[in-house]
């Protein structure tokens, strides 16, 4: 408690100094006594007090800058209005704010200005007792460690730590700091500024302090103002909030924060906490070995639930699968032995064959491509403008003799023509349409026409995201939408992250049925062109050189759809999330945004700097 | 333009509209791409500057044309002004895309760069000979080392981002959207993000006190006991004991409301393609990350499957991970990262990891391709599958043939030639997937790696011959 002495008070005031710190005279005082001692001199006080009213926005902004020096000044002006604010403050309403700061607006002009303000201020002190002084501080001092619990309607602002500034000053004198607004607060510390509380709505925390009659409701400024005149140094506090150092015996916010993490130490450290949630079942925990942090992962599963979802499993496993899929999906209901499966793949490995070869071929013995002979190139049916030498050993890739015989898609074609011409030839299946798993891993992929074909290839790509979580970063799911927007809170419960991720598994079954609808009606030209696939697959410039099929069997609305265009997403300029790309952009305020060139002039002078060596180069 | 799709002509007639100059300098003939964050066209260079500007970028000299990229008028200026910079700053390589003109109008930026005949990985992933992987590899490290040595970090290193013609043996990288420069990754030797601590053991900066808020990390030193308060100073033994029993406490449960911010990192990157320390939240990621992501490309290829990983989100990613490398290597690594992992009784994870290792992850998926007769006649990946069903007889590859003479016995050399390749693609396999970046070597590391070898003295000859020549102009 002898730290929250000033030396400046103790200079101006030597017959006080000190004597607050251990309250030697121990007068209770009367609150209403106290009162009508002051009313008297109320008038007077009341312009000191108007006179003054403006230095702690000074004041404040020393606690919000963390500039110091302008501290001992102010803490001289505050000092003199003290009589004042003990008669405002133990007439225990809420309207006596009000007055305050309107007394203020009126010396506004005095106010305003931070020296004259001092000047008059200290005029003004002669005219109060030191007695007086000590009464009041010693009085509140009483409340203060009694009955005081305030409750700070502030929302957390970054570098601001007014908040916290006020907490440590507080605490210092014994109050109390609420976490929640409840009935026993008796003053409400608020970040806002209301001169009409029926403005609020009910549910407003000031317009139900308000209401309560009782509490006290106070600026962060006049909170500032009060602990000055109670002598408390919110230089020091300032300074030990921005080292975040912890004020022992007296950060109650940080007792509390700690124990909530951690449990009351006076409980049996053995016995299980309620708040904390304890694995019974299987599980995954990682988690901050500090504590610091929260949690990365917390998931939990009964173990009927993973039984019961033997085939869908609710975490990951390895699932083999085959025919190149993901060997964490498996092949799911794809039967990959099913007749018309097998005759698919086979048609598709035999078109494909020769490309497989030419790939051998370029890489038998060296891991620099060989050149390769032109009958080469034409069995790969490429009209490759790249110049190729003739070389006559390298006609055949060499074919290894195995340790065991592995079945393949040609074995499995063999089987099934044997066993069903004993009935009758195998048929091919009708139409002949290729379906999802075809489309990431057909060689023929590429030659499937016009919209489909792109619409496969841009929406089988899987997309990168996670752009913003360096602010706000997340454990959430796979990108929806065009990735840029912030990521969700992390730790999602389990339900909401199964239900996220049924969202993304639904979008890509729907972007899939789609592709393969859509595919199904030019497969047809697809099939009929083996040759053209091979020469596709074996064209260097096989992606684009394509010869894309009108498709005049689509159906309408899906020509409407923009291709891929994704028309829900963030906007990272207007930081905005939009269900419609076209719309958004056609918005008033991104359209302001995209005509100032203020906003561009980092990516100007990139292409600036382009432009140069363009110039310079077109000679 | 006939065959081109409605709604694709309409889309670059919207370009036009957007950026009144880009029709002076290209004519638009197809879209090519579409990624998150832009769509891509292939055009054609109208003024012939921009293929003028890096003449071996353009891999064909019949069809010089140009990819212009379209990024999203949703994309902050900053996002595009660092893509800019980082590609003006990495054209000196043939294994990354150069810029050659940028154009604004309003907020519509479009990026022109050479445009590469190439072909989709899932084209030829499955028919890939074992020394063409290693073309592959050798081509998208080359890349990384160039990028990464500008401090530069990729962050979606992954088959579409590295434009590959398998005919040329030739690819770049591409997309430099996620990419991030720091200054601090210039340093050859990123020892400094690695710490010693109170324990003597080395771990990630980002587990050190000093990396988290100055504010919260007094936390868990205040503890009330028996109605007194303890702080860390005043009864430093007892408060530092009740700190670890309560930490301990919380190692078995989360609290129901949790109040402790999150872990903060930057994990910018494609699902399926993140490494373990991006999952973990890293805050000191580095170049190491990209690496992780050529592991998983090489995966993909030599177990023929696309893609390895499913991750719909990261915790799936996480859990992935453990399925292959196991729960106790994870563990380790997770504590490197001053994080804590706790999976038990969960049925279908290995401790140890996949029984047999990445070989034996790799033989089950080929096997499974088997079983159902999935792989044509003609597959490649036989030769994969017959070096793991033996590759334990035999414990050491030779290295390199020994009688380069001998034609004759082409398949006898050939074999040995699939052997020793196989060999040490699983052992740069198993470098990649190397949980702690710490201890995952680098692009430059690996490009010296014994696989690469026949590359590398490729390298050398071309650079003799080049001295020779110069030397003999002299003479």
């Amino acid at each position: 408690m002898a730290k929250t002495t000033r030396t400046p008070l103790q200079e101006s005031n030597p017959n006080t100094a000190g004597n607050h710190v251990h309250n030697p005279k121990k007068r209770s005082l009367d609150l209403l006594e106290l009162e009508q001692s002051n009313r008297q001199k109320q008038r007077t006080l009341r312009t000191i007090e108007g006179a003054i009213a403006h230095a702690p926005n000074a004041l404040l902004k020393t606690v919000q800058g963390g500039t110091a020096n302008t501290f001992n000044a102010n803490a001289t002006v505050a000092k003199s209005y003290v009589p004042v604010a003990t008669t405002t403050s133990n007439s225990a309403s809420v309207s006596t704010v009000s007055p305050i700061i309107n007394n203020g607006g009126e010396h506004g002009i005095i106010g305003g200005n931070g020296s004259p303000a001092i000047t008059s201020a200290k005029a003004q002190t002669q005219r109060l007792s030191n007695k007086e002084l000590i009464d009041w501080q010693n009085n509140w001092r009483k409340i203060m460690k009694r009955d005081t619990f305030i409750y700070f309607d502030c929302s957390e602002v970054a570098n601001d730590n007014r908040k916290d500034v006020l907490r440590r000053a507080f605490f210092t004198l014994g109050a109390k700091v609420k976490q929640f607004f409840d009935h026993e607060v008796t003053i409400v510390i608020t970040s806002r500024k209301i001169s009409n509380y029926s403005q609020l709505t009910d549910t407003d925390i000031l317009q139900r302090a308000h209401k309560q009659g009782y509490m006290k409701i106070w600026t962060l400024e006049k909170a500032a103002r009060f602990l000055t005149n109670m002598d408390v140094d919110l230089k020091e506090m300032e300074r030990d909030s921005i080292n975040g150092k912890t004020v022992p015996a007296s950060n109650l916010l940080n007792l509390l924060e700690s124990e909530k993490l951690f449990g009351s130490n006076e409980r049996d450290p053995k016995a299980k906490r309620d708040d904390l949630h304890y694995f019974k079942h299987p599980h995954v925990y990682l988690y901050d070995l500090a504590q610091i942090n929260a949690p990365l992962i917390t998931l939990e599963w009964k173990a009927q639930d993973i039984n019961a979802n033997k085939k869908k499993n609710v975490y990951p496993t390895i699932r083999p699968g085959s025919f190149g899929r993901c060997p964490f999906q498996g092949d799911d209901a794809t039967d990959e032995l099913q007749p018309r499966r097998i005759i698919k793949r086979y048609k598709r490995d035999k078109a494909n064959e020769s490309y497989a070869l030419k790939l051998r071929l370029l890489y038998q013995t060296s891991a620099e491509p060989a050149t390769l002979s032109s009958s080469v190139q034409e069995n790969g049916g490429s009209e490759d403008q790249f110049p190729s030498f003739y070389d006559h050993s390298s006609n055949q890739p060499i074919i290894l003799p195995f340790q065991n015989v592995y079945n393949n898609s040609g074995m499995q074609y063999n089987k099934l023509v044997s066993s069903m011409s004993r009935f009758k030839q195998p048929k091919l299946p009708r139409g002949d349409t290729f379906d999802d798993d075809e489309l990431p891993y057909g060689n023929g992929g590429g030659a499937i026409g016009g919209a489909a074909s792109y619409k496969a290839k841009f929406q089988q790509e899987i997309r990168a995201s996670g752009v913003q979580s360096v602010d706000a970063n997340s454990n959430g799911s796979a990108a929806v939408g065009n990735g840029l927007e912030p990521a969700t809170a992390s730790n999602l419960n389990k339900d909401l992250r199964s239900l996220k991720k049924m969202v993304i598994e639904r979008k890509s079954l729907l972007n899939v049925t789609s592709a393969s609808n859509t595919a199904g009606s030019t497969g047809q030209s697809k099939t009929q062109n083996n040759d053209a696939v091979a020469s596709v697959a074996g064209h260097p410039n096989c992606t684009t050189s394509v010869k894309k099929q009108h498709l005049p069997s689509l159906t309408p609305q899906r020509l409407h759809q923009p291709i891929g265009k994704q028309t829900a997403g963030y906007c990272e300029n207007c930081k905005v999330k939009y269900d419609s790309l076209e719309a958004h952009v056609n918005t008033e305020r991104h359209i302001a945004f995209a005509r100032k060139d203020e906003h561009f002039e980092g990516v100007d002078s990139m292409i600036q700097c382009v432009q140069q060596f363009r110039d310079i180069n077109r000679v | 333009m006939d065959d081109i799709p409605a709604e694709i002509i309409q889309e670059m007639d919207d370009l036009y509209d957007r950026v009144p100059q880009l029709s002076s300098r290209y004519k638009l003939l197809d879209k090519i791409g579409e990624g998150t964050f832009s769509s891509v066209y292939k055009a054609q260079d109208l003024s012939k500057v921009s293929s003028k500007l890096y003449p071996d970028h353009f891999w064909d000299k019949n069809d010089k044309y140009v990819a212009i990229k379209r990024i999203y008028v949703t994309s902050s200026p900053n996002r595009i002004e660092n893509e800019l910079k980082l590609l003006e700053l990495l054209s000196n390589s043939n294994n990354v895309a150069p810029l050659c003109d940028a154009i604004r109008y309003h907020d519509q930026v479009v990026v022109v760069l050479p445009w590469y005949p190439h072909e989709e990985f899932r084209h030829f992933y499955r028919d890939m000979p074992i020394k063409g992987i290693k073309k592959y590899m050798f081509e998208l490290l080359s890349a990384l080392k160039y990028v990464h040595s500008f401090g530069i970090i990729h962050r979606d290193v992954k088959p579409t981002n590295f434009l590959y013609n398998p005919m040329l043996g030739r690819g770049v990288l591409v997309d430099f959207g996620l990419a991030e420069e720091n200054e601090e990754l210039y340093l050859p030797d990123l020892n400094y993000r690695v710490y010693t601590n109170d324990q003597g053991e080395k771990v990630c900066s980002c587990s050190s006190p000093y990396a988290h808020n100055k504010n919260t990390s007094h936390l868990p030193l205040i503890s009330i006991q028996n109605g007194q308060l303890n702080v860390r100073g005043t009864n430093e033994l007892s408060a530092a004991q009740s700190e670890n029993s309560m930490k301990a406490e919380l190692s078995k449960g989360y609290p129901k409301h949790e109040t402790r911010r999150q872990r903060r990192a930057n994990r910018a990157g494609t699902r399926g393609f993140r490494a373990p320390e991006v999952l973990m939240k890293c805050s000191f990621q580095t170049q190491k990350i990209d690496i992780w992501s050529v592991g998983v490309i090489l995966l993909s290829f030599i177990s023929r499957r696309f893609p390895i990983f499913q991750s719909m989100d990261d915790v799936d990613a996480f859990l992935e991970i453990c399925c292959i490398f196991g729960i106790k290597p994870m563990q380790e690594v997770a504590k490197f990262h001053g994080l804590g992992l706790d999976m038990t009784k969960i049925p279908g994870f290995h401790s140890e990891g996949y029984p047999g290792g990445l070989q034996g992850f790799v033989k089950m998926l080929l096997e499974k391709e088997v079983d159902h007769g999935t792989l044509p006649e003609y597959s490649i990946a036989f030769e994969t599958l017959d070096y793991l069903t033996q590759y334990d007889k035999q414990l050491t590859p030779s290295l390199g043939p020994e009688d380069e003479e001998d034609t004759e016995d082409k398949i006898r050399m050939y074999k040995q030639a699939v052997w020793d390749d196989h060999f040490w693609c699983f052992d740069l396999l198993s470098k990649c997937f190397e949980l702690n970046a710490y201890k995952r070597p680098s692009a430059n590391d690996l490009l010296e790696h014994l696989w690469f070898k026949e590359l590398n003295e490729d390298l050398l000859d071309r650079d003799q011959r080049r001295e020779d020549h110069f030397t003999g102009v002299v003479e």
